[in-house]
């Protein structure tokens, strides 16, 4: 019997218990009183003149015994009957009482019973659905609106999770096809040449190289998941400044000035994982400018957010496409972890004379406002 | 047959058209959407291996444009498509197919189950098994092995390549044009008479020569009863 063990069941026999024996309690007492009072106060009790109805009466006319017996006759037949109607009265209003505490407990249970079928259908592979509860505001609600929140967090975290996971297969998956592609053809073809495993065997080294420097990209993030407590005063300026000293000889070598405009932007953060990700922003830069131009490297605080913004003049990349799994390297997949894990954003903008600004926003403080629009510090440029 | 390599990892282009040269294919590649688009106009494609993420821009998109005309493909006729990613979600295949894509594989995979894919939609175009067969000639394209009249034949490359070109298309009068377009690749000189010199030599090595007749002014047909 699965609804004796309901909170519904409960609760109305609870209900039903407590009105059954206050209604017994008070039906109890009325007797009582009633009984002592029509015994000790007779209405007859010598034979003087007795008020009935108004009405003066001398008992003198009738022997008082006689009397006295038929009174008493009638007091006892009347709380008989008062007995009587009080216990049948008492069932009914249990079973009342039963009905209607089903009924009462039924509807204020009805907002727990719909949670328990959403969160029922809701799977880990669908966390999109919600309660969506639309009652007063109350236990309930409240209770529905934490329980929405929590499935909130979770979406996004799975989401996350998921782009992060197609980025990273994604990105693993090409240089492992070059490799495999290379390898089966020359291994077909029995009149490959020397020259051809050659050629073949710098191909497997490159991707390989290629590999390798995502596995650490991908070591680095499970890292930042790890550090994420251990937050310091990091002022972006200085991450600057030593990354462009760092990157300022790579960046000679192919033909590109690195120009580093370093503003005060202090934030708490991580450095190490803040390091990477600037690094990252600037070594995607370095690949996409063309030779002979310039990257820049700024720094700064606008509001409540400070940044760091790494522009170059290559074809520039589409906005949209930061959002997109697959369709830029795990290396800003990374920046964008990190700048989230410390509750920024990573922005996009493709400059009007092509070119990209990636900007990397950060809160300064633990309840920054809105996030401002466009390019930060462009009159700098 | 004539493909069409869109890649933008160059070293994996180069070595999917060596390879798909090696099955007898007549391959090209272009290493971004503009050079793909720009040779899918130009010239006349069997069938076209797409990547979905290019520099500049989408197979889905190039897939899409073939499809709705907005991308005037040469001779108007489409080629088969075989989307090849690094995309492996059950929503992106779906997406792709639904673009108008063929095939699917998703990288990395097997040269040899490749090449076999690229055999199964180049049959579908010819409509028939996996060895083709024209009154006396049967040809296996997986084996490299043609046969008239259950005598086997020594074929070049090339001319085993012309032959299953005829052999798809039997009964039908193809100009050399036509025959440089679909079974020799862009480096082929359309100013040399490498299709007439090499259609008599596939005759010389015929056991019936008169199966490739010549149609005067307008090409060549595979007679077919």
């Amino acid at each position: 019997m699965s609804f004796v063990r309901s909170i519904r069941f409960r609760l109305s026999v609870l209900y039903s218990s407590v009105v059954f024996l206050l209604g017994g309690a008070i039906l109890g007492v009325a007797y009582y009183f009633m009984r002592r009072n029509l015994r000790r106060l007779p209405l007859i009790y010598d034979s003087r003149v007795t008020m009935i109805n108004g009405r003066p009466i001398v008992i003198r006319d009738i022997d008082v015994d006689t009397a006295q017996l038929v009174e008493q006759a009638i007091t006892q037949r009347a709380l008989d009957l008062l007995a009587d109607y009080s216990v049948a009265a008492l069932v009914v209003l249990f079973l009342l009482s039963l009905i209607v505490g089903w009924v009462i407990a039924g509807r204020a249970l009805r907002p727990v019973t719909q949670m328990t079928a959403v969160a029922r259908d809701i799977q880990a592979s669908d966390l999109s659905r919600r309660i969506s509860y639309a009652g007063p505001e109350d236990e309930m609600s409240r209770l529905a609106g934490t329980f929405d929140e929590m499935l909130e967090r979770l979406d996004g975290a799975f989401h996350a999770q998921r782009r992060f996971l197609a980025d990273t297969s994604h990105d693993l998956r090409t240089p492992l096809a070059v490799i495999r592609s290379n390898i089966d053809v020359l291994a077909a073809d029995p009149d490959a040449t020397l020259l051809e495993w050659q050629e073949a065997g710098g191909i497997v080294q490159r991707n390989a190289e290629r590999m390798a420097v995502m596995i650490d990209d991908l070591l680095a993030a499970a890292r930042l998941e790890v550090r994420a407590a251990a937050m310091v005063t990091v002022d972006l300026a200085d991450l600057v400044t030593e990354t462009s000293v760092e990157l300022g000889p790579r960046a000679a070598e192919i033909g590109v000035s690195l120009e580093a405009r370093a503003q005060p932007g202090r934030i708490e953060g991580v450095p190490h994982s803040l390091r990477r990700a600037v690094a990252n922003l600037v070594d995607n830069a370095l690949k996409a400018a063309p030779a002979n131009t310039s990257v820049l490297l700024g720094s700064g605080t606008t509001g409540d957010w400070a940044w760091v913004k790494v522009t170059d003049a290559g074809e520039g990349i589409d906005p949209a496409a930061v959002e997109t799994p697959g369709r830029k390297g795990l290396g800003l997949s990374i920046v964008r972890e990190i700048a989230e894990a410390h509750g920024g954003r990573l922005v996009a903008h493709r400059g009007a004379k092509g070119g990209t600004a990636m900007v990397i926003w950060l809160p300064t403080g633990p309840h920054p406002g809105q996030l401002p629009d466009g390019v930060p510090g462009s009159s700098v440029d | 047959m004539r493909l069409l390599i869109v890649e933008d990892e160059a070293e994996l282009a180069s070595a999917l058209a060596r390879g798909l040269r090696r099955e007898g294919h007549a391959v090209d590649t272009a290493l971004t959407a503009t050079d793909a688009e720009f040779k899918l106009v130009a010239n006349g494609y069997d069938l076209v291996l797409l990547d979905w993420n290019l520099p500049d821009g989408s197979g889905i998109e190039i897939c899409r444009g073939m499809n709705s005309g907005s991308l005037e493909i040469f001779s108007g006729e489409k080629p088969r498509v075989l989307m090849l990613t690094a995309r492996d979600d059950v929503d992106d295949r779906v997406l792709g197919l639904d673009a108008g894509a063929d095939d699917y594989l998703v990288k990395p995979f097997a040269f040899v189950e490749l090449a076999a894919r690229v055999r199964a939609l180049l049959r579908r175009e010819d409509g028939g098994g996996p060895i083709l067969t024209v009154d006396g000639l049967s040809l296996d394209p997986a084996r490299f092995v043609v046969a008239q009249d259950d005598q086997s034949l020594d074929l070049t490359a090339k001319e085993f390549s012309l032959l299953h070109y005829f052999m798809a298309h039997p009964g039908i009068v193809l100009s050399q044009e036509h025959l440089l377009e679909h079974v020799w690749d862009e480096m082929a000189d359309p100013f040399t008479n490498v299709v007439r010199v090499t259609v008599s030599n596939l005759r010389k090595k015929l056991v019936d020569p008169t199966v490739i007749e010549t149609v005067p002014g307008r090409g060549y047909r595979l007679a077919a009863s």
